[in-house]
């Protein structure tokens, strides 16, 4: 399961950022911030190549060596970071398909808040249990 | 490596060592098109073979699965030319062989028949060749689908036929050979397949496996198919991977630990082609590095050939990746630092290999990659660095000395040795060899990796490396370079609004700009921390604390961003009232004090920028510093919809720039973090206060300012000075705009009814408008009428006049007040409708000019004077037309002559009786002028009547003269006519003569011999005149003159009589004779003209005015003579 997940807004500001361990919070959001260059250069390629639908989910989009970083860009060019432990060997891609789907669901639900602006960081319970149910337990 | 297809040759031996050479040279000339089973597409490939000579051990046994040496094809070579030598010899020779494949069931072979012209032509002279050769091989050895036997002509000569024969026998060679590839693949790929799905059964090792499929890969390799042999390792890469994950869940199978024993070396990735670890690999004594060197440089020598250098980048990071992972995994026990030591010598290996690649767009299609790897390399020197003591701030123990000396001898010797000088092992090896040198390799690495990163455009990364790069100056003790990097991470932060990563590297700018000194700097990143929100509080008061003792340290004056620290969040006019030039504006302004205590500041100020006519009409409002971001204002005009009974429906404000106003904006936070140069713009206007003490959070202030021009005005930067820092806010969102409204006084008359009516006192009101000024108590208004009007301020006193002046009270901006004024316009004879006009000029201290108002007063009545005669006496009567609804009432009405005093008019009407007139009502009044007054002419006559409103309180009543005249209106001569019917006849018919006798009687022959025109006027469609219709006759002594006319009446009925119409005639020339009854001539000759003078009124009297003549229809003969006309 996830280490670290991340909404980021538009402009690419983080919408919402959290970690299974609060201590390591900076490190991940220096890797967060770092794979939106990888994001940015698959949206385009994405775009290049096809006038249908673009896929939303992007896949991984930066390994190193402890970590994977997956990225999935909504229509409204939201991005969802999950990034999980390299270790999870047992982890298929479907898995983290379904990790974004849960996520954008929520994600969705907080939208539909008449009382949440967009581009405002997020702060619904709703969510951050959404969240917790994505990242890994301790 | 090479393992070539083993073709074998039996048959005349020495004819084909003759040809062997050319034959080999050839074979592998041409491609020739590789059909496939099982739907993979054709691929065109190149043949190429050994030879080698036919024994009976070639043939493999059954089970002996090995392709390489594998023979594909036999041949049978023969020169036998005539058909007696081949049935004595050749063909049992033949069958021997034949029947030896047969019996090991192998199916590709080949008979070759050299055939020489030569010799055919000798055959040829004796008999005739019934069959060849060839044609009795091809019988003897029948093939089913393809044609095995083959005959080659003349092979060493060199002529066209010769060519031919051996282009075709080629082809034929490649088709077979294919065909037994096809044949062999498909037997060998099943066995691979069936031994794959055996992998979990316990003997199975990998090792058999690997090499097994290997096989096909280096013939798929030797045939050019360079893809498919990459799926082959790509398939056996996938399927280790596979044991090695597994291992982690189940059980490790038997052979798997082979390559879980301790590792002691670490050569990094070698891509040149090696046959030491293959050999290793054979004997099972590989380590897991070793095995995946070895998969991954051969994948890599197989993407190279395909010149796909950007997929070997592509695929070395997860390949990297992946054994380190796998090492792990499999719990492989390994000394500290050797991993770092693998990885950054196969990242520069392959990094290397591609940089061979020197075409732009390979480079392109490889930087997306390696910047990855050289940013992996960079990470993993970083980690031998620390563990070595080589980073600046460490000393190197003996034990670490001991390190890099057992790290650098276990990987093993450099390949790539003699050829390049960089080699990744010398790279490490000096980079581990001395402080000095690591760090100028590291810096080295760095540098590549950011500007690689930026070549690719992932900013970001190059960012983050230039985070350690500055940490790395920090400990070199040179944070001004470390400083750079700080400031191009923080503006990516900034600019991406990630508070917290900000936060930490403000933290970390204001250690740097504390240990250069810097104190401005500094004291700017202390007030950004200390306002954070991403800062813990107790930080957030150090930080402060160092800003309270830094601000008594500076001098010249700092100036800071004030978003998120000192910042307007609200700002509103509080004026209810319209803003008149001189107004005091009030402004509450809302600040945000993020600070974690209260301050004192010096003054708060907001700049006031007038925006210029144009740019408010625009709808753009831009910022006087010229900046980028320009605010669109509303532009909007109120809008009244009127329904078509005339009442407004409806009224709406409408928007036209709505899309621009509107307008999604997708940097909302640009306006906030203007990280352009933050400078204090010099400004007149200014909302200002000062000593204000902000509490943290939210404060209220109300700011004061004076403008004294007219205009539109906008808030616009706002600054907050404490001390020397000034904390600047280049906008305040949304944008605030007064308008300072500057209108002139007004002045204007009103009448309270729809007109204004001459001769009565009307009231008028004076509206003062003082638009935006303040009128103080007491001006005054003087106002002038033309002549015939007269004002008053009391109608009570009735005290008008032509001038008055009029003292106002004090009047507020925007008020109107209201002052009565009476009008009375004199009322002279009205001899029309027409109004009477008037003006009334209006002089005050407030209007630019005096204002004159034009004002039209309506006549309350006219009046028009007649004169009746009857023979000799004569009638006046005054008729009085009221012009308006209002009802007037008249009376005493009198009227006198004003020359003469003998001319007293009999009044016939009731002289005080009262008469009422309006619009509706006329009044008339008659006098008898007696007969001796008739003679006097002429005489002026003035009627005077007194008038009083009637629905009116006024009692006043006024007086109305109108004067007029009569001249010479005493009675001449009377006109008498009668129409009478023709003699015999009792009535007048239609159609009949009637006779019409007409006298004219002078009355006073005060002009005798005077000359008379009478004229006969008829209605044509009524009466038609036999001869003539006017005559000129004189009237004699007598007094009268009769003349008879014969008249038709044309209609029947009541017919008005012709009028006879007399007139004075002034003969043109006195000499001329006028015979009685003579017609009227006109000489023309240049004398005055014969003329006609009308006489006035009341000089001829007509008895038969308005008589009319009753005329009968015509009588039946005549009607019908008229018909049968």
């Amino acid at each position: 399961m996830a280490v670290a997940v991340a909404v980021i807004g538009k402009e690419n500001s983080p919408l919402y950022v959290r970690t299974v361990n609060p201590s390591s919070e900076l490190k991940f959001m220096y890797t967060i911030h770092a794979s939106l260059d990888v994001v940015e250069e698959k949206v385009i390629v994405g775009k290049k190549s096809s006038g249908e639908l673009r896929e939303l989910y992007l896949g991984l989009l930066y390994p190193t060596e402890d970590y994977k970083v997956y990225g999935y860009v909504t229509n409204t060019r939201i991005k969802f970071i999950i990034i999980v432990e390299s270790s999870y060997t047992t982890l298929r891609d479907n898995d983290i398909r379904q990790m974004f789907r849960k996520l954008h669901n929520a994600y969705s639900d907080v939208v539909c808040n008449p009382f949440y602006v967009p581009g405002d960081t997020i702060c619904s319970k709703q969510f951050e249990s959404s969240v917790k149910g994505i990242l890994i337990q301790e | 490596m090479e393992s070539k297809p083993v073709i074998t040759y039996a048959g005349d031996l020495n004819l084909f060592a003759s040809l062997q050479s050319t034959l080999e040279k050839r074979l592998s000339e041409e491609t020739v098109e590789w059909r496939r089973s099982y739907g993979r597409s054709p691929k065109m490939v190149k043949v190429e073979a050994d030879f080698v000579p036919f024994n009976e051990d070639i043939i493999p046994q059954e089970g002996e699965w090995n392709i390489s040496g594998h023979p594909l094809l036999h041949t049978y070579w023969t020169e036998c030319s005539n058909l007696e030598s081949y049935k004595s010899t050749s063909r049992e020779e033949i069958n021997a062989w034949f029947s030896y494949l047969k019996l090991k069931n192998v199916h590709d072979w080949m008979i070759v028949v050299v055939d020489h012209a030569d010799i055919r032509k000798a055959n040829k002279a004796k008999l005739l060749p019934r069959t060849t050769v060839l044609d009795k091989v091809k019988n003897d050895f029948p093939s089913k689908n393809s044609e095995r036997c083959i005959s080659l002509l003349d092979p060493l000569k060199n002529d066209s036929r010769s060519r031919e024969s051996w282009q075709s026998f080629l082809h034929r060679v490649r088709i077979l050979v294919l065909q037994a590839y096809n044949y062999h693949l498909g037997r060998y790929e099943e066995y691979v397949r069936t031994q794959r799905e055996r992998r979990n059964e316990p003997g199975w090792t990998f090792n058999r496996f690997f090499f097994l499929q290997e096989e096909l890969a280096f013939v798929f390799e030797m045939l050019g198919l360079y893809e498919e042999a990459l799926v082959q390792y790509d398939e056996l890469d996938a399927l280790f991977s596979q044991f090695v994950i597994n291992s982690n869940v189940g059980g490790m199978p038997e052979w798997l630990t082979q390559f879980c024993k301790p590792c002691d070396t670490w050569p990094g990735l070698c891509l040149l082609k090696s046959q030491a670890l293959l050999e290793k690999l054979r004997e099972g004594k590989s380590s897991l590095l070793d095995f995946r060197n070895y998969l991954f440089s051969r994948q890599c020598s197989l993407l190279l050939l395909r010149l796909k250098p950007w997929e070997l980048a592509q695929r070395a990071l997860p390949f990297l990746h992946n054994c380190v992972k796998e090492l792990k995994v499999l719990e492989i026990v390994m000394p500290p630092g050797s991993i770092a030591c693998w990885v950054f010598l196969s990242c520069l290996e392959v990094l290397q290999t591609c940089e061979i690649f020197k075409e732009s767009s390979q480079v392109e299609a490889c930087s997306l990659y390696t910047a990855g790897l050289r940013s992996y390399a960079r990470e993993k020197l970083h980690e031998l660095g620390i563990l070595c003591g080589l980073m600046p701030d460490m000393e190197a123990t003996s034990e670490q000395l001991h390190l890099v000396v057992s790290l650098l001898s276990r990987i093993g010797n450099d390949p790539h040795a003699e050829k390049a000088p960089h080699s990744p092992h010398a790279k490490l090896c000096e980079s581990l060899s001395s402080k000095e040198a690591f760090l100028k390799n590291y810096l080295e690495m760095s540098e590549l990796t950011i500007s690689t990163f930026k070549y690719i455009g992932q900013v970001r990364n190059a960012r983050l490396i230039g985070y350690d790069l500055a940490q790395l100056y920090l400990k070199l003790k040179e944070p001004h370079k470390a400083v750079t990097f700080l400031l191009d991470m923080l503006k990516t932060y900034q600019q991406e609004g990630w508070e917290k990563l900000q936060a930490k590297t403000e933290a970390e700018l204001a250690a740097c700009y504390k240990a250069m000194g810097n104190t401005r700097s500094y004291i700017k990143f202390c007030a950004y921390l200390s306002a954070s929100s991403s800062v813990v509080q107790e930080e957030k008061e150090h930080y402060f604390r160092e800003l309270i003792t830094l601000k008594k340290m500076i001098e010249k004056d700092v100036y800071l961003r004030s978003y998120k620290l000192l910042f307007i969040t609200d700002v509103k006019i509080q004026n209810s009232e319209v803003i008149i030039p001189g107004s005091k504006i009030q402004a509450s302004v809302k600040i945000s004090n993020l600070f974690p205590e209260e301050i004192t500041c010096n003054s708060v100020s907001v700049s006031v920028v007038k925006l210029e006519e144009s740019t408010v009409q625009k709808g753009h409002v831009r910022t006087t510093s010229g900046s980028e971001d320009s605010i669109p204002l509303p532009e909007s005009s109120p809008d009244l919809i009127h329904h078509h009974d005339g009442n407004t429906g409806t009224a709406r404000i409408h928007c036209f720039n709505v899309s621009q106003v509107l307008q999604r904006r997708d940097s909302h936070h640009s306006f906030h973090q203007d990280s352009s140069k933050i400078t204090k713009d010099e400004c007149e206007i200014a909302f200002y206060c000062q000593n204000l003490r902000l509490k943290p959070g939210d404060n209220l202030v109300t700011l004061n300012v004076q403008i004294h021009n007219e205009g539109v005005y906008s808030l616009k930067q706002v600054s907050v000075e404490w001390g020397k820092l000034w904390f600047i806010q280049n906008h305040i969102i949304p944008q605030v705009t007064f308008h300072v409204l500057h209108e002139p006084c007004k002045m204007d008359l009103h009448q309270n009814r729809g007109e204004l009516l001459a001769g009565v006192p009307q009231n008028l009101e004076i509206n003062v408008n003082s638009g935006s000024n303040h009128v103080p108590p007491g001006t005054e208004v003087i106002l002038k009428s033309s002549r015939g009007l007269l004002l008053s301020l009391d109608p009570s006193v009735e005290d008008f006049s032509d001038e008055i002046k009029v003292v106002l009270a004090g009047i507020k901006p925007f008020q109107t007040i209201k002052v009565t004024l009476h009008v009375l316009a004199h009322l002279g004879p009205q001899r029309d409708n027409n109004t009477v006009e008037h003006q009334i000029n209006l002089k005050w201290l407030y209007l630019d000019q005096c204002v004159t108002i034009p004002l039209h007063f309506l006549p309350p009545f006219m009046s028009i004077n007649k004169l009746h005669t009857c023979e000799k006496r004569k009638y006046v009567q005054i008729i009085v037309h009221g012009l308006t609804s209002e009802s007037f009432i008249l009376v005493n009405s009198s009227l006198k002559s004003i020359d003469s005093k003998q001319v007293h008019p009999k009044p016939l009407s009731l002289s005080n009786g009262t008469l009422i007139v309006n619009t509706e009502q006329t009044a008339g009044f008659l006098w008898e002028l007696r007969p001796e007054e008739c003679a006097l002419s002429p005489i002026k006559f003035i009627f005077s009547v007194d008038y009083l409103p009637k629905h009116s309180d006024q009692s006043m009543v006024r007086k109305y003269t109108y004067d007029f005249r009569l001249d010479s209106h005493k009675t001449l001569y009377v006109v008498k006519a009668q129409v009478i019917p023709a003699k015999g006849l009792e009535f007048c018919r239609v159609g009949s003569m009637c006779n019409m006798h007409l006298s004219i009687i002078q009355f006073q022959s005060v002009t005798p011999n005077e000359s008379l025109m009478y004229e006969i006027v008829v209605d044509q469609s009524q009466w038609a005149v036999c001869g003539r219709t006017a005559g000129v006759v004189n009237v004699d002594m007598t007094g009268k003159h009769n003349v008879t006319l014969e008249v038709m009446p044309l209609i029947g009925g009541f017919l008005p009589q012709p009028v006879v119409r007399l007139s004075r005639y002034i003969p043109a020339d006195h000499q001329k004779h006028f015979g009685k009854d003579s017609g009227l001539r006109s000489e023309g000759n240049g004398h005055s003209a014969a003329r006609l003078e009308p006489f006035k009124l009341g000089q001829v009297y007509n008895y038969n005015r308005a008589t009319q003549v009753h005329v009968l229809p015509a009588t039946a003969t005549s009607g019908i003579e008229v018909v049968a006309t």
